[in-house]
């Protein structure tokens, strides 16, 4: 009964249709757009019919199919990076295209410091990274994606915590004290990317963006390039720009991507039979405590349980602390909606997403919900406005910093012998009185060597939500032809909570015994306000002429406020109202500002000689009232030798550029008080007080580098190979330095502008055009030389880390620690040279070798600073299969284990030990590295250059496999493009590096002279991700 | 492209972005640049109202109640380089291990922050002294200096005990004590990089400001110093001078005052959060407020500590078998060990910290009294059965010196008198000699490396 009647009910429907289609005039055109160069498709190319709505993309095959009006008369042509075509329709119902790429593909537009260029007008350094290549990495921060990607940019992440600091370095380390971060400016807006963190490890607040909207990150490298940033340029700027729409229909997209990852390294312990064997050895070997010592040790350790050797194998509990601390298979679900079009007139983009991410180590996840919404409308040919509007909401559940018992990798420390979770005692006991038998029980042990942090799992909650809107809205108006006035507001929001909560089952951990609960509530306001004109315009076709000219200020304000609760009546209350105790409250309020005229000028004759002049004049608030504001100028100039008639551009050598530059930039980065003689408030007994804390310097002022770049761009064998070569050397002066003072003046140190770094280096990058054709391969590799040396520090020694140190004549970050001789033969000592030292401190007996660590000097034993880094990327395609591969090195750096001296120490503690520990001494004549193991002495546990690592390292960071799959598929869907992809990160490393992760940063000990730590600290994921996109 | 809105609409735009703009340029950009710190003031208002002064007052004894200084390392730190196996070092901190091992490297955090913090709470107290001016009462300018110079004389003869050798080894005018500074810092340059006075002096300034601190000081001051607190530290200035007739006076002084007397039982003069009468001198600590570091080591995780400090059994078997205060320890239920119950309860249960306590005065008076043949205030038998009859132990009818140390060394343990007794009475700890380089605090790294005009003590290099 049902079959006729739909068919009589779809009958119904096409005869309501038909007529409708008839009506309508329209016929359809189809065809393909190819590359004119090479005959490839180009998908995504603009078909469009001129001055009317209608048009279409191309499909991934380079085909399209459009409806056009019968009046319509012609159809544009558009791609970017290739010259628009006009072509009269004439009747046919066929149009194929072939675009030729626009004067080389370097009329493509970088984004530069309050404007835009033509990248073959560029003097400076800047790097540039497209949306594509941001795509195609599933990362926690954009970032990350560009690791090995930039020539001149060093990124390091923390850990494999979610949401961590990043270091990230352009062009080297050139402050001491200050920050050595870039400035990040989002379409226009300088963020404030102060850390709230609420433990020692940094977070990241750029984590907090949606990479999917960014369309272009340009890394702005050279003097010439950020001194129009002025005191804040010294360490490069990153400048982002986010997704706009276009006109000419529109597109709807949605991506789903799902993850899968575990830790890229585990390092091995000993299992529980070593371990007794080992500390039993140890005990024996010392003179504090003895045998029985560590037998009663080693019985309450293992609760009872036999721990002893069996004859026929190992103790009876064998605990794997290490797995853990490891969440189970942790995944991730990313959905990704956009949508961009518009019309002649306002266009638009807007997306969303979610994400949800689990981090590797127990309690980490991090959720983001991300909108955006970019709209530009032009009133008139003159008067165009515009929005960038991005709110987000980040959920962080945070683990401990890397030095705290609660940190999960800590739990490597616990003895194996130790059971996670009490053992049942109702077993039978053996004649030793030890337990037969480890049955678990399901409560967790809370008698283990150090706090069992197992115990987080379920009893302490500490979510940091961070809610941030990032925006922008400007005005545009062009009072002549050839200048145009601009004017922005920017704002920067961020508002974070952070809730914790400790119940009484953790108290081993946060000291007090009923709970503890912490609300942290931090809000930052950071707005700009921008006004420019911007100038150009061409004369006898041949002297171009540009310029800009404005002014920008900026405002920011933190302020916060902090309670914590004690005393819960039981566990089952979890929040602040039922505390009976309020231990501790706070609140603050900080803040700086920056006022600054900025302008730069461009001069280029017929394409061949270009000339730029920046400057910018800034003052802040941060500053001495006797030095408020500075001047920061640059000049640069390039010339394309291909333009001349005695370097004819040719098959083989179709493009040189030479350019260079010269300028002076600086770096604000101090406390917002810094210059003035403070007394904080303090509390005894109940009482109010004061007391001095900061002594005065009037004279402070920003830091200032001084660079010189000289770059050279090419292109050859018909742009089979292009690049770059460039050499710099950036000399930071007037450093802004916590100078040690002598603490006799009740002080511990001043920040003053003393000493001098010098940085200089080589960048390399080469893209290529392997194959071409229906099988296409390309490749891009880059390497980055960076040499550092800190030449005046005005005789100070600024310490860091652990061991990290600036001093003068070295490498701003060296480890300086004493020097390991390995082991005596003779008795198992661990051995140090004395490197006695002259009145100069130059080591004048670098032989002799000393069993007192004591009587031994310190000398340089390390340089975290890599000897070069870089990446190789490369991509292939077949039809709709591409294939992306990224490696990323790092050559040179050093490693020191900050835990070392408990993980590696020769039974200086009772702390389970490296396997590479059973290599101890054990008799005269062995010849080993490992000391002898004494329990609870001291026998080369020392920061020496014994836990000094080389860190170098190959990775596979990036591969992804990806299919577009064919348009004949997708007809009837009404889908434009659909494609999916598997993508794997971190997939193989190469290093000799011991412990968990060559790319580490301990957070704790985090800063801009300590780096290159290690100390439980949680390697990066090994990742594989499966993902589809599809536009409508 | 349709121009949808009309001209006038434009030129009125054009008026508004340009009058904008002029706006912009007319800003005041030095009061835009001009931002105060909401939570600091500045150092020229600072001690400039009476108020601030009493402020600045508080400043210093908050320095003095760091957990570096009186919050628990000037008591710890020396009684572990003082150990020899009546306790063990059981923590992961490094720096409290090479105290107990004897082995100290110049970069040890512990014996750092010992010496900057206490540096900073002298020149708070130079501070202070240096703007009494403001207080119009005399009464009131005088208690206020009598506290700044307690606070500066504590410390600096804390520093010296610490830092350098002790008075009885070798002549103290040319044995190197510590930088004696007496003024503000204002300006920090060359002038700046001072150079180590000699025990002698150090010892004298100490005289100096207890002694002023004592004639300035009321007899009571709530729970802050009072002329009895500069009389006891006095007395202990003097014990390690061996000028006994003076040390017994002093502490006759304070005993006979009637303001003080010992608690009912050994256990009640410990973990009380309010000055009991036999705190002589006491840091202040509340849940809101306050540090003990005491706590933090010798106390089991159970108790808010970690649990670091381990008491061995030779120490246990110092006390005589009815000793009330053998049974003053208990085990730590996670770990088994035994531990002090002296720092039992921490911040959150606001115990105090006693500094100086009655007890110490009859031990002092007794002591000094035996060494110069004299019986100030008591004969020293009396003190010391004083102390006895408390700890359930029965009395003597004589004592010798021996006597009172024995109790001393009982009475006194974990509370940072071991290694000043040792060193007055020459006594090695172990195989080192009382006057041995490696009890004496290395010159901190810091210190050698911001001041080259400072002297390291010998047997510690870079």
């Amino acid at each position: 009964m049902r079959a006729p009647l739909q068919k009589l009910a779809w009958g119904f429907l096409l005869g309501l249709l038909l007529p409708s289609l008839a009506w309508a005039q329209e016929q359809t055109i189809r065809g393909t757009v190819t590359d004119a160069a090479t005959g490839e498709p180009l998908p995504g190319a603009t078909v469009q019919v001129e001055n009317m709505q209608q048009g279409t993309a191309t499909r991934s095959d380079g085909t399209y199919e459009l409806s056009v009006p019968d009046d319509a008369e012609t159809l544009l042509f558009s791609f970017v990076g290739y010259a628009a075509q006009e072509i009269p329709i004439g009747g046919r119902s066929v149009i194929d295209v072939a675009l030729s790429p626009a004067q080389q593909a370097l009329d493509e537009v970088v984004v530069v410091g309050f404007g835009e260029q033509r990248q073959q007008d560029v003097t400076g350094s800047i790097s540039q990274v497209s949306a594509d290549d941001l795509d195609s990495a599933p990362v926690n921060s954009f970032e990350e994606a560009l690791q090995g990607r930039l020539p001149g940019v060093q990124i390091t992440n923390s850990s494999g915590k979610l949401g961590q600091g990043i270091r990230v370095r352009i062009r080297g380390n050139s402050s001491v004290t200050g920050d050595n971060q870039p400035l990040y400016v989002i379409d226009g807006v300088p963020l404030d990317n102060q850390n709230l963190s609420t433990n020692d490890g940094a977070t990241n607040p750029l984590a907090q963006l949606n990479a999917g909207d960014i369309e272009s990150i340009e890394v702005l490298k050279d003097a010439s390039a950020t001194s129009i940033y002025g005191a804040r340029g010294s360490n490069g700027v990153v400048l982002i720009s986010t997704k706009t729409g276009a006109s000419g229909g529109s597109q709807f997209s949605f991506s789903m991507e799902r993850s899968w990852s575990g830790p890229t390294n585990k390092p091995e312990f000993l299992d529980a039979e070593e371990y007794v064997n080992y500390y039993l050895e140890a005990a024996r070997n010392s003179s504090i405590v003895g045998e029985s010592f560590v037998r009663g040790q080693f019985e309450s350790l293992s609760r009872g349980v036999d721990w002893r050797p069996a004859a026929d194998g190992t103790p009876l509990i064998d605990e794997n602390w290490q797995d853990r601390a490891f969440q189970d298979d942790p995944t991730s679900l990313e959905v990704n909606l956009s949508a961009r079009g518009g019309d002649e007139n306002t266009t638009f983009y807007i997306s969303g997403l979610y994400s949800q991410q689990e981090g590797l180590l127990n309690n980490d996840t991090y959720d983001k919900i991300s909108g955006r919404v970019n709209v530009d409308h032009s009133f008139t040919d003159q008067f165009r406005v515009g929005t960038r509007l991005n709110i987000n909401r980040v959920l962080n559940t945070r683990v401990s910093d890397d030095n705290s018992f609660a940190t999960p990798i800590q739990l490597v420390a616990q003895a194996p012998i130790s059971p996670a979770y009490v053992p049942n005692t109702d077993v039978e006991t053996n004649q030793a009185g030890f337990f037969t038998e480890y049955q678990p029980t399901e409560e967790l042990n809370n008698q283990t060597l150090y706090f069992n942090n197992l115990l987080y799992n379920d009893n302490v909650r500490w979510n940091e939500i961070t809610y941030r809107t990032v925006g922008s809205a400007f005005l545009e108006y062009d009072l002549l032809s050839s200048l145009t006035l601009r004017s922005e507001f920017g704002l920067d929001l961020r508002t974070q909570n952070s809730d914790q909560y400790f119940n009484s089952k953790v108290f081993q951990n946060i000291g007090t015994s009923q709970g503890l609960g912490v609300q942290t509530w931090d809000r930052i306001v950071n707005y700009n306000s921008d006004t420019y004109l911007e100038y150009s315009d061409t004369f006898q076709d041949v002297h171009s002429l540009s310029g800009t000219a404005g002014l920008q200020l900026q405002s920011s304000t933190t302020n916060g406020a902090d309670v914590t609760g004690e005393v819960f009546p039981n566990d089952d209350f979890t929040q602040l109202n039922s505390a009976a105790e309020f231990s501790d409250a706070g609140g603050f309020e900080t803040g700086y500002r920056f006022l600054a005229f900025f302008g730069r000028a461009n001069y280029q004759y017929d394409d061949r000689y270009l000339l730029e002049l920046s400057t910018r004049y800034e003052g802040s608030s941060r500053f001495g009232d006797d030095s408020r504001y500075g001047f920061f100028p640059s000049v640069s100039a390039g010339w394309v030798l291909t333009e001349e008639s005695f370097i004819p551009s040719t098959d083989v050598l179709s493009y040189l550029k030479l350019r260079t530059s010269y300028g002076i930039t600086g770096n604000a980065s101090i406390s917002n008080f810094a210059p003035r003689g403070l007394f904080n408030a303090s509390s005894y007994a109940g009482r109010s007080g004061i007391n001095p804390s900061q002594t005065p310097n009037p004279l402070l002022q920003w830091e200032q580098t001084e660079e010189v770049n000289v770059g050279l761009d090419y292109d050859l064998f018909d742009r089979r190979i292009s690049g770059s070569v460039e050499y710099y050397r950036k000399t930071t002066e007037d450093l802004l330095l916590d100078v040690n003072v002598p603490s006799t003046t009740g002080f511990l140190e001043q920040t003053r502008n003393v000493g001098r770094v010098r940085n200089w280096g080589m960048e390399f990058l080469v893209e290529t055009r392997n194959l071409t054709g229906d099988f296409n391969w390309s490749s891009s590799f880059n390497i980055s030389f960076n040499r550092n040396e800190a030449l005046d520090l005005n005789d100070q020694v600024i310490t860091g880390g652990f061991i990290n140190q600036a001093r003068e004549g070295e490498p701003l970050g060296v480890f300086y620690g004493l020097e390991y001789a390995g082991v005596d033969p003779q008795d198992g000592d661990a051995l140090f040279y004395v490197n006695e030292k002259n009145e100069a401190g130059e080591v004048i007996d670098p032989e002799t070798t000393t069993d007192a660590p004591g009587q031994a000097n310190r000398v340089v034993i390390g340089d975290p600073n890599p000897d070069f880094v870089g990446g190789l990327g490369n991509t292939f395609e077949y039809k709709g299969v591409q294939l992306r591969t990224l490696f990323n090195f790092d050559y040179g750096s050093e490693i020191f284990g900050g835990g070392d001296e408990f993980k590696a120490a020769n039974g200086r503690f009772l702390d389970n030990q490296h396997i590479s520990q059973l290599d101890a001494w054990e008799e005269p004549g062995d010849q080993t590295d490992v000391p002898e193991p004494r329990l609870f002495e001291n026998n080369g546990g020392q920061e020496s250059s014994r836990y000094v690592y080389d860190g170098s390292y190959l990775r596979l960071k990036n591969v992804t496999l990806s299919y577009e799959l064919p348009a004949p598929l997708l007809q009837g869907l009404s889908v434009s493009n659909a494609r999916i992809y598997v993508t794997g990160t971190n997939l193989l490393t190469f290093t000799d590096y011991r412990w968990w992760d060559p790319e580490v940063n301990a957070d704790f000990a985090a800063g801009s002279v300590g780096f290159g730590n290690e100390f439980y600290t949680a390697p990066q994921a090994r990742k594989v991700t499966g993902g589809i996109e599809v536009s409508f | 492209m349709i121009n949808r809105y009309p001209t006038d609409l434009t030129s009125v735009l054009r008026g508004l972005l340009l009058g904008g703009l002029g706006m912009l340029l007319l800003v005041g950009c030095d009061s835009f640049l001009s931002v105060d710190p909401k939570q600091s003031i500045d150092e020229s208002q600072a001690l400039s109202t009476p108020q601030n002064v009493r402020a600045a007052l508080v400043g210093a004894y908050d320095d003095l109640s760091s957990s570096n200084l009186y919050g628990g390392q000037y008591m710890m730190s020396p009684d572990l380089l003082a150990d020899n196996g009546d306790v063990q070092w059981d923590g992961t901190f490094a720096d409290p291990a090479e105290i107990i091992n004897k082995n100290m490297f110049s970069n040890n955090g512990f014996v750092e922050t010992q010496w900057t913090d206490a540096y900073e709470a002298i020149n708070t107290s130079n501070n202070v002294l240096s703007a009494l001016g403001q207080l119009e009462n005399q009464q009131e300018r005088e208690r206020v200096k009598g506290e700044a110079l307690f606070i500066r004389g504590a410390l600096y003869f804390e520093l010296v005990r610490l830092f350098a050798q002790p008075w009885n080894a070798g002549d103290p005018s040319s044995t190197p004590g510590v930088p004696l500074v007496l003024e503000p810092t204002r300006e920090i340059d060359e002038e700046e990089n001072v150079t180590r006075d000699n025990v002698q002096a150090v010892y004298d300034q100490v005289e100096d400001d207890l002694t002023t601190a004592r004639d300035s000081l009321p007899a009571t001051n709530e729970e802050f110093a009072d002329t009895y607190a500069a009389s006891a530290l006095l007395s202990r200035v003097y014990l390690m001078q061996g000028r006994y007739e003076e040390a017994a006076t002093a502490a006759n002084r304070v005993i006979q005052s009637g303001e003080y007397a010992l608690a009912e039982t050994f256990a009640g003069a410990f973990n009380n959060n309010e000055d009991i009468p036999e705190y002589i001198f006491a840091i202040q600590v509340t849940p809101q407020d306050g540090v003990n570091d005491l706590n933090l080591f010798y106390a089991a995780e159970a108790d808010g500590g970690r649990g670091d400090i381990n008491i061995q059994e030779q120490h246990l078997n110092r006390y005589a078998a009815d000793d009330a205060r053998a049974d003053f320890f208990y085990e730590d239920p996670s770990t088994g060990d035994i531990r002090t119950q002296k720092w039992q309860d921490d911040e959150a249960d606001g115990a105090n910290i006693p500094i100086i306590r009655l007890a110490e005065m009859y031990l002092t008076r007794a002591e000094a009294n035996l060494r110069a043949g004299t019986s100030i205030g008591a004969d020293p038998v009396d003190d010391v059965n004083e102390i006895r009859e408390r700890a359930d132990l029965p009395t003597l009818r004589s004592v010798r010196v021996e006597n009172v140390l024995r109790q001393r060394r009982l009475e006194l343990v974990f509370e940072g008198n071991l290694l000043h007794d040792l060193k007055r009475t020459e006594q090695s700890v172990g195989a080192l000699p009382y006057d041995a380089e490696e009890l004496v605090y290395p010159i901190p790294q810091r210190e050698i490396d911001a001041n080259p005009e400072i002297q390291q003590n010998p047997g510690y290099g870079s």
